[in-house]
Order: C-alpha cells, then sequence, then structure tokens
C-alpha cells in the first residue's frame, strides 16, 4: 500500500512539475546567411526623365542597414543601345538621367558595385492608351459626379490599365478622390504607399485607382464608369475632375498587386500566405517598369 | 463507358469457361464470445492456394473443388478454427466462430494463413483496436490517427495534431471513412486529437495506393473505420478517467442473439474545471464531445441491418458578462465546429455467390466563427459559417464467380451541398430589427454519380492480380465532368514467403480543401469543382516487395511509388479564408505536382514483443504556374526521412510496456530572408521583405520518444488498467513554426515555437 502511495505521490509530483511548462516554448531560430543583393526600384514614364531608387538588399537580422548612397554605377540603354548613366540626386540612392523616355521602346537599367553581382530589368514603355466617348454628369443634390469613358482596346494579349481620378485645391495642388464603380472586373490598388505614380500624394500616401486588365476586353471596347463624391473634394465642393489614364506594363502591375496584398496580409499574422513582391530584376530583386499616361480635365 | 462494358463482357467470358463443378462454400466469421463480426478475417483451404478474407461485413465466400476439404479461419489475436466440409453434396453455407487467442504470446506460433504475402492488395496497413490502446497516449487519450501517423508513407501534420498526409498528398485527399461514410473534418482540439473514440471502433484500414475499383473520389488514401456492432450477447461496458477527459461505452443486446446496440460519448472537461478559477464576469472554455451509437440488427440468416450515427462538436469561447444593477450584458467570441454522420446499411445475401449491402448515407461538416452581444434590450450577432453536406445511397456487390474470380461492383450516388462561406447579422434593439444572411460564395449543388466493377483474379497457383474500372461524373453548374479511372495490381509469389508486387491506380477528385498553410484550422474550406476548377487528378505506380521472415514472426515491406497529381488549388498569395469575395477568386488552379519515395516496414505482430519500424524517404513537389514565379517547390509536408519505431512489450500477464520514437525531417516553410527599399517620386521610401523561394527553409527536424505502461487487473466485476504515459520524454524541444517578432521592424530576430514538452499523463480505465 506504501509502495502505491509513493507511485501515485511521484506522478502527481511529476505531473505538476510540468505543468508550469505547458506553455508555448519560443528559441531562436537564424534564418540562413545570403548574400546582399542590388535592387533597383524605377518606373519610367513616357515624356519624362528617368529616376531610380538604387540599393542593396540586406540579411533580415543584420545590424546593417540598406546601402543607399552615390556608389553605384548605374547605365540607362534603350533598345539596347547605351544612352547614358544616371547620376546621384540626393545622395540617399536616388539616380536620375537626362535622357526623356520615350513610348513603345525597351528601356533597360544595369546597376553595379563592388562586392556584388551586376542587377538588370528592362522594360517595354507602352503606348498611349486610346479612348473615346467621355462623359460626365454631376449630380448637384446627391453631391455626386459620374465619369464615363470607353477604353479602345487593341487587339494585343497582357494590356494594363491604371485609372486614376484627382482634384486640385485652391493651391494648384493634386488631391486623390476615392470613387466607386459597379464594374466588379477593375481591380483596386488602393492600399499601396505611394507607387502609384503620377499624382504627387501631397496630402495623403494613399492613392485611390482602378485597374483592368483586357483579358476580359481584349480587342474591344471597354466602358468605365466611375462615381466620385464630394466629400473627397476640397471643403466637399465637387469641382474639376482630372482623370489619369495610364497603360502600364506587367511589370508595373505585377509589382504594385504584390505590395497591394502584402500590405494588406500585414494584419493577418499567421493565417495569411507570405507574399512575395514581384521582381523582374534578374541579379537583383525590385521592378523596371513603364507607364504612358494621358489626363483630361473635366469640368463642371 | 464503353470500356466498361468491354471489361462485364471480358469478365463474363470467364463464366462459360468454366464447365466444371467447384463449390461454393460462404458464411460470415463471428466473435465466439460478443457475436461481432470481424473483418479482414483470412480464411483459406489448408494445403492448397485457394483464399480469402472477410469483407467488412463479416462476409466471406469462396469458390473451391468440389471434395471434402478442411478450411481454416485465422485472425491476429484469435484461435484460429479448422473446420472440415465435405462439399460433394452441393455449396454450403458455413460461419465460423472464434475465440480470443489465449495463446497469442507464443513466440513460436506458425501461421499458414494468407499474410500479406499472399495478398494482391500492396500498400495496405491494418491496425486493431487491441495494437492501438497498447500504444503510449497523449493526454491519457489513445488516438486512431496518431496511430496511423506512425506507419510508413504517412507524415503528421504539425507538432501534435492528427492531420495525415499520405505519399505526397495533402489532407483533403484522403478518404476517412467512418461506416462507409465520409467525414470531412476528423479533428478536435484544432488537431490535438481525432474525432474517432477508440473505445467505438473495431477496426482500421489504410489504403495508400493500388488503390481496388470500388474506392473513389480521393487522391492518396482511404482511412475505412469500422465502428463497434455492439455485443449480441451480453451486456458490456467500458469507460475511462483521464486528465482532459473521460468516455463511456456501453454495448449489449436489445433482444439476444437478434438485435445488438453501442453507444459510445466522450467529453472533455477543460471548460469546467477552469470555471471556478475564472474572474467573476470572465467567460472562456474550450470543450469537444463525441457521441457514437450503432444498431445491428439480424433479419434473417441472410439479412442484415446496420444503423449507425456519430456527431461530434468543438468549442472555443471566451467572453464577458457584466452586471449593471439588474441588468446584464453578456458578449462573447466563438470558434465552434462538428461534424454528423449518418447511415443505413442493409446486407443481403442471394442465392450462395451473390452478396449485396445497400446504403444509404449522410454526412454534415460545418464550423462557425462569431461573435454575440446580449443586452437589454440590445442583442447583435455576427457569424460566418461554412459548411458541407452530403446525402447519398450506394449499392455494393460480390460475386463469387468461380475459383479463380471473384468479382466486386457497384455503383454510388452523393448529393453534396458546398455553402463555403456566409454571414448573418443580427441586430435586435428598441430602433431597428435586421436580421440578414449574406453569401460571400454561392452555394454550390453537385450531383457525383459513380460505378465500379472489379475482379480478383488467381491466374495462376502463384500469380494473383486485381483489375478494375471506376467510372464517374460529377454535376455541377451546368458543367458535366467524367472520369474513367483504371485500377490494377498484382502480385507474384516468388514462394511461399515472398512475394512481388506493382500497381497502378488513377485517381479523380471533384471536392478540394482551400486550406492556410500557416496552421490547421478548422476553417479550412471545402470547395467544389466548378467551371473554373478542374477536378483533381493523380496517377501512381507503385511497385514492392514483401517477405515473412524468421519463421514468420517478422513481416518485411518494401515498396518504391512515383505519383503525379494535375489541377490541384492553392490559395494565392495573400489569401484566407476571411475575404469578401467568392472562393474562387483566391485560388491559384491548374497546379500540378508529383511525390515519389521509397518505404520500409519491419512488423512483428506476434509474441511478447509487438510493433513495427517504419522509414520512410520520400520528396513532394507542387507547381502552379503564379506561385514561386512558375517554378516547382517542395510541399509543405515535403520530408526527406521519417522513421518510427513502435514497440510494445508483455512484461507480464498484468504489466506491458509501450514505446514510440520518432524522427523526421523539418518541414519546409517560407520565410522572409532580407528586405530591401522601394519607392520614388519623393515618396518615403519604405522596406519591403524578400521571402526565400516557397518552402525552401525547413525548420529543425523533429523526434520525439513516448512512452507508456499499463497496469491489468482483474475486478469482480471485469477489469481495470491504470495507464501511464509520458509523451515527449525527453523534453524535445520540437518546432511548430517559426515567426519573426518584427516582421517590418529593423533587426527582427526569430524564434521557433514549441508546443508540447514532457507532458506525463495518465488515465484509468475499466471495463466489464
Amino acid at each position: 500500500m506504501k509502495k502505491k502511495t509513493i507511485l501515485i505521490l511521484l506522478i502527481i509530483s511529476a505531473l505538476l512539475s510540468c505543468k508550469k511548462d505547458l506553455f508555448l516554448n519560443k528559441i531562436d531560430y537564424e534564418i540562413p546567411m545570403v548574400p546582399g543583393r542590388l535592387t533597383i526600384s524605377c518606373k519610367l514614364k513616357n515624356g519624362e526623365k528617368p529616376l531610380a531608387l538604387i540599393g542593396t538588399s540586406v540579411h533580415i537580422s543584420s545590424d546593417s542597414t540598406s546601402i543607399n548612397d552615390s556608389n553605384f554605377v548605374v547605365k540607362l540603354f534603350e533598345d539596347n543601345l547605351f544612352i547614358e548613366n544616371l547620376f546621384p540626386v540626393n545622395g540617399l540612392g536616388y539616380y536620375g538621367g537626362n535622357h526623356t523616355i520615350t513610348k513603345n521602346h525597351i528601356y533597360q537599367l544595369t546597376v553595379s558595385r563592388n562586392g556584388f553581382n551586376d542587377a538588370t530589368g528592362s522594360t517595354l514603355v507602352p503606348d498611349s492608351v486610346q479612348f473615346t466617348d467621355y462623359s460626365i454628369q454631376w449630380d448637384s443634390a446627391q453631391e455626386k459626379v459620374h465619369v464615363s469613358f470607353k477604353i479602345i482596346d487593341p487587339l494585343q494579349t497582357s494590356d494594363y490599365y491604371l485609372i486614376e481620378p484627382y482634384s486640385k485645391d485652391s493651391n494648384d495642388r493634386n488631391r486623390t478622390l476615392q470613387f466607386a464603380t459597379p464594374d466588379p472586373t477593375m481591380e483596386d490598388f488602393s492600399a499601396i504607399d505611394g507607387f502609384l505614380g503620377g499624382i504627387t500624394p501631397q496630402y495623403s500616401n494613399i492613392l485611390h485607382g482602378g485597374v483592368y486588365r483586357d483579358q476580359y476586353f481584349n480587342g474591344q471596347l471597354k466602358e468605365v464608369q466611375l462615381t466620385l463624391e464630394s466629400y473627397f473634394f476640397e471643403n466637399n465642393i465637387l469641382s474639376t475632375v482630372y482623370l489619369r489614364i495610364s497603360r502600364i506594363s506587367k511589370g508595373y502591375y505585377e509589382f504594385d498587386k504584390s505590395m497591394n496584398i502584402a500590405r494588406s496580409n500585414e494584419i493577418l499574422g499567421v493565417i495569411g500566405e507570405p507574399v512575395q513582391i514581384f521582381s523582374n530584376i534578374q541579379g537583383g530583386y525590385g521592378v523596371v517598369a513603364s507607364s504612358t499616361a494621358i489626363s483630361i480635365e473635366l469640368k463642371p | 463507358m464503353k470500356l466498361l462494358i468491354s471489361l462485364l463482357l471480358f469478365l463474363a467470358t470467364f463464366v462459360v469457361g468454366q464447365a466444371q463443378t467447384p463449390r461454393v462454400v460462404n458464411g460470415y466469421v463471428e466473435d465466439e464470445a460478443t457475436g461481432e463480426r470481424l473483418i479482414g478475417v483470412n480464411i483459406y483451404v489448408s494445403g492448397t492456394s485457394f483464399g480469402t478474407s472477410t469483407n467488412s461485413f463479416g462476409f466471406y465466400s469462396l469458390t473451391i473443388p468440389n471434395k471434402s476439404l478442411v478450411i481454416t479461419a485465422s485472425y491476429i489475436g484469435y484461435a484460429s478454427k479448422n473446420d472440415t466440409l465435405d462439399l460433394s453434396t452441393g455449396n454450403q453455407t458455413h460461419n465460423f466462430k472464434l475465440s480470443v487467442s489465449t495463446s497469442q504470446l507464443n513466440e513460436v506460433e506458425i501461421s499458414t494463413e494468407e499474410s500479406a504475402v499472399q495478398q494482391t492488395q500492396m500498400s495496405t496497413i491494418t491496425l486493431g483496436i487491441p495494437e492501438i490502446e497498447k500504444m503510449p497516449a497523449f493526454m491519457g487519450e489513445v488516438d486512431i490517427i496518431r496511430a496511423i501517423q506512425l506507419l510508413p508513407g504517412v507524415q503528421s501534420g504539425t507538432e501534435g495534431t492528427t492531420g495525415f498526409y499520405v505519399r505526397g498528398g495533402s489532407p483533403d485527399q484522403n478518404l476517412i471513412l467512418l461506416d462507409g461514410v465520409p467525414v470531412y473534418n476528423a479533428s478536435h482540439l484544432f488537431g490535438f486529437f481525432s474525432v474517432f473514440n477508440s473505445d467505438a471502433i473495431k477496426n482500421v484500414q489504410l489504403t495508400k495506393g493500388g488503390f481496388p475499383a470500388r474506392y473513389g473520389g480521393r487522391l492518396s488514401s482511404v482511412l475505412d473505420i469500422s465502428m463497434k456492432e455492439g455485443n449480441m450477447k451480453e451486456f458490456h461496458g467500458a469507460g475511462s478517467v483521464g486528465l482532459i477527459s473521460s468516455r463511456l461505452t456501453l454495448e449489449g443486446p436489445l433482444f439476444k442473439n437478434k438485435t445488438s446496440f453501442m453507444l459510445s460519448g466522450r467529453r472533455t472537461y477543460h471548460d469546467l474545471l477552469i470555471r471556478p478559477f475564472l474572474q467573476k464576469g470572465v467567460k472562456l472554455g474550450y470543450y469537444f464531445g463525441d457521441f457514437n451509437a450503432k444498431i445491428n440488427h439480424i433479419i434473417s440468416q441472410k439479412d442484415r441491418l446496420y444503423l449507425s450515427f456519430y456527431s461530434g462538436a468543438d468549442k472555443f469561447y471566451n467572453g464577458s458578462k457584466i452586471y449593471y444593477g439588474n441588468k446584464i450584458e453578456e458578449d462573447e467570441q466563438y470558434l465552434k465546429w462538428g461534424n454528423r454522420t449518418g447511415a443505413l446499411r442493409w446486407n443481403h445475401l442471394f442465392g450462395d455467390k451473390l452478396f449485396a449491402n445497400l446504403s444509404a448515407t449522410y454526412t454534415h461538416y460545418q464550423y462557425n466563427v462569431g461573435y454575440e452581444f446580449k443586452g437589454e434590450p440590445d442583442f447583435y450577432k455576427y457569424e460566418y459559417t461554412s459548411k458541407i453536406e452530403d446525402y447519398g445511397a450506394k449499392m455494393d456487390f460480390e460475386y463469387s464467380l468461380n475459383s479463380k474470380h471473384h468479382i466486386k461492383f457497384g455503383a454510388n450516388y452523393v448529393y453534396h451541398t458546398f455553402t463555403p462561406g456566409g454571414i448573418q447579422l443580427v441586430s435586435e434593439s428598441d430602433w431597428q430589427d435586421v436580421d440578414s444572411l449574406l453569401q460571400l460564395s454561392s452555394i454550390i449543388n453537385a450531383n457525383d454519380v459513380s460505378a465500379y466493377v472489379e475482379d480478383n483474379w488467381r491466374i495462376t497457383q502463384r500469380w494473383k492480380a486485381n483489375y478494375g474500372l471506376h467510372y464517374s461524373t460529377y454535376f455541377v453548374n451546368g458543367t458535366t465532368y467524367q472520369s474513367l479511372q483504371p485500377r490494377f495490381s498484382t502480385a507474384y509469389l516468388i514462394n511461399e514467403n515472398w512475394a512481388l508486387k506493382a500497381s497502378y491506380a488513377n485517381m479523380n477528385q471533384y471536392i478540394h480543401l482551400l486550406s492556410n498553410s500557416g496552421i490547421g484550422l478548422p476553417t479550412d474550406l471545402w470547395v467544389s469543382s466548378t467551371n473554373n476548377v478542374k477536378p483533381q487528378q493523380s496517377n501512381q505506380i507503385a511497385m514492392g516487395s514483401t517477405h515473412n521472415l524468421f519463421e514468420n514472426r517478422f513481416e518485411f515491406t518494401a515498396e518504391v511509388y512515383y505519383k503525379w497529381m494535375d489541377h490541384l488549388i492553392a490559395y494565392k498569395p495573400g489569401a484566407t479564408f476571411i475575404s469578401n469575395s467568392d472562393w474562387q477568386d483566391n485560388v491559384e488552379t491548374g497546379g500540378n505536382g508529383e511525390a515519389y519515395g521509397l518505404e520500409l516496414l519491419l512488423r512483428k505482430q506476434k509474441g511478447k514483443t509487438t510493433g513495427w519500424i517504419g522509414y520512410t524517404l520520400a520528396w513532394s513537389n507542387r507547381q502552379f504556374e503564379n506561385l514561386n514565379e512558375g517554378n516547382p517547390f517542395p510541399f509543405k509536408y515535403d520530408r526527406r526521412h521519417d522513421l518510427s519505431i513502435v514497440l510494445n512489450h508483455q512484461l507480464t500477464k498484468r504489466i506491458d510496456v509501450g514505446a514510440t520514437w520518432v524522427y523526421s525531417t523539418g518541414n519546409a516553410f517560407t520565410g522572409p530572408q532580407s528586405y530591401y527599399t522601394v519607392g520614388q517620386d519623393g515618396n518615403t521610401p519604405v522596406d519591403v521583405l524578400r521571402y526565400t523561394d516557397r518552402n525552401e527553409l525547413r525548420i529543425p527536424s523533429y523526434h520525439r520518444l513516448d512512452l507508456s505502461i499499463n497496469f491489468r487487473k482483474k475486478k469482480k466485476w471485469g477489469e481495470r488498467i491504470w495507464n501511464i504515459s509520458v509523451y515527449n520524454a525527453y523534453s524535445r524541444r520540437n518546432p511548430m513554426f517559426i515567426y519573426a517578432k518584427d516582421r517590418y521592424g529593423r533587426k527582427p530576430s526569430f524564434q521557433q515555437v514549441s508546443l508540447f514538452p514532457i507532458i506525463p499523463s495518465f488515465s484509468y480505465i475499466f471495463k466489464f
């Protein structure tokens, strides 16, 4: 009987000793080391000078920071012909050039730096968007503006259209406009930090844009309908609407889309799938993308 | 369809070709003490190669020569029985009643039964409940699926969970049948326990490849679980009291030797135990419970009726209850899920040769995530619901054509209703009364029809084959999918102790499980193939050798396999089940997969020491056009090495000890590897993470030792067993997952999280 009692006491004490350990245990884990790579972040715009942010990737647990200085060699090629070396703009990794980007040409950026493999990215600057039948209806009673137009999509694959309405404030600064559309095929590209291009986001770094892929209307007319509310205009008063319509490269679309998903995914934690930011850089990371935009002014 | 008809015509030629007058002997095999019918009993004619085994209803049928013969029934754990039959007068029905062996511990017992060597079927393993019950328990609970995970070719999921992955397949590719009814989610407590209460289960069989034509609807495995039928002769019970749960099973005759019942229940009591320790007003708890019931009625010698039912539920909740004077305000967040299954089955014997089973089945799985607020007079509720529900009807026939051909054929119909995501909003107050249901994904109804025919062909004394066709068609949203799936397996006996085997199986699957790769939540979505999402397909070839060693005391099996899969789906990057759009917008389709490997199993089922050593060397990859830049990547549960050692030793008549040790390569995962800066246009640049290629990284390897000891004692009222088990005996910190402490901050540190250190447990088990 005594033996049984001792055995039971031993078991109970073993259980109690383990109880404090019945929680999640955490042990440090080392992510394997990988060499740094050169990075390029560049969206070329038809009719504008090139501008790119150049840097290096840094191991996730490294104490050092990304290198963004003036010691990179950045070359610009147009249709495989060397054009110019881009020069540091501000010492913070931005490199600019004097050449004017022209639609329907292929541009390539090559970056090199001692101790790193070269990185290269290229893009075909798309042609301008053709559109027709645009109209605007001012609904003062509802304090809304209804805008519609039709995109003339050429019979070729992989066309991507970015649509961004905006207004101007009394100081002639651009003002982002949110909009609604009844069209479920328009993809919402609203939650990206300062990277949708074109409109300087002086009030907010959240832009509001929608993207169409031509998979559903290749070679046809695509009607676009937008509704804008007065709430987003200065002083809640409807005023001139500017409509920027861009044809963007596939890399532009894929990059922004992955950025958008990654941002949305941050709040999901462990239940979300990891999101790889799109990269089209050989030997490095980042994107070389391009767009050709047109803007129209729609007055009340 | 033409192929099916051709096959039937081909089979018919054998009828014409048989001019001899062989005899048919058929019957049932049952436990002498309980009347419970026994599955998989080997029936063979001594001194010949004629043999078969009982089906899932304990029925056998043998066509054998017209003379006096000795027929043996042999089953692990039972004393073999030899009966002499004189078949010269005609066909006979002969039932066997086997009694539990008292000499099963005899090391040198040599059996001439049809062992795995003689079976045509390969890639199949049967586990008996006594074998499973001797294994170390986890928190006092033995678990069927935890035992299955120890078999070669079967990978476990994350630490402690009961998800299983067979030959590189995903969990939805396992058909889990409880009395012939699919169970869609076999997990309790986020996967730490399975829904199968071992007290209510009779038999477990896992098929990993070489699928006979009667099976369909899944790509990777069939786990066929049979519930106990209930004791036909006496009233008995069994139960246990453990650290986290208790269970009780009762069985007995409703009408002696005519109708029996079995009732079994299990419930955890964590929620009840912690209630006194919670602060006033705090609601927090978790429980799960199961209920199994079965009625078994003998209508006549040729007719039998089975009615079985299962219901299980889990609920996790937390909330508050606040008192404002006379008023009470309560709120609660909850996650609950559960299965319900039911089956009505009727066995009938037509003449001497044709056995038939007719089944009507029902299965339902649902989960709800919600929030509720009750005040006075306000009531708010938000609930997200996803469910799948099937109604089915099935006919299965077995026909013993002649001494060389045993044919099985049948048809199955299932009506599926998929409700992948709906939100109910209820708001009741003085000023509004809203009760609305929003379907985020459309409800899909589908008709799933299939038919099969297979022949177990004894080509020569040494060469056997099983071949057949499984045809299925699926009607969904105006789209019809059809599939004709050939199946073939063959075995060649080099000698009576060594057989070489090979198989090919083409499989088709019309339903998919959308699963986030992070953790195994019950929130994974069951969805249907649609116009856009095609059915999954697989082809698997396997070859192997089965060898009886050391006078049949050991069985050694080696198999290699290659499986390729098409039309797989996966969540798009960043997608989850929480979405405001149709699930079809969130998935990548058209994925391919391949899995290949080597499996070794050394098993000992007789003697004082029993158990097995299983080893798997495996590869499993996936490829999707829009994932991992289109490059192939390892499947999350791609594990190069997997080793299991399972041992049980009978120290004395009253004491047995058990140990299991497992080792496996760590799970693959995708981790952030570096970061870099993007930005332009004068905006503040932002850092973004660069992840590794998909599933490029590995968490550290997994290994664990579990121990158990059982003290048995006969009592006046029956038997009591004290079970002491130790899970993770050397307290290995096995990683469950890796996470970054500061995902977007500088210098984030990474930690691997382990769930279970050493966990001793004990339970008191009683049987009367």
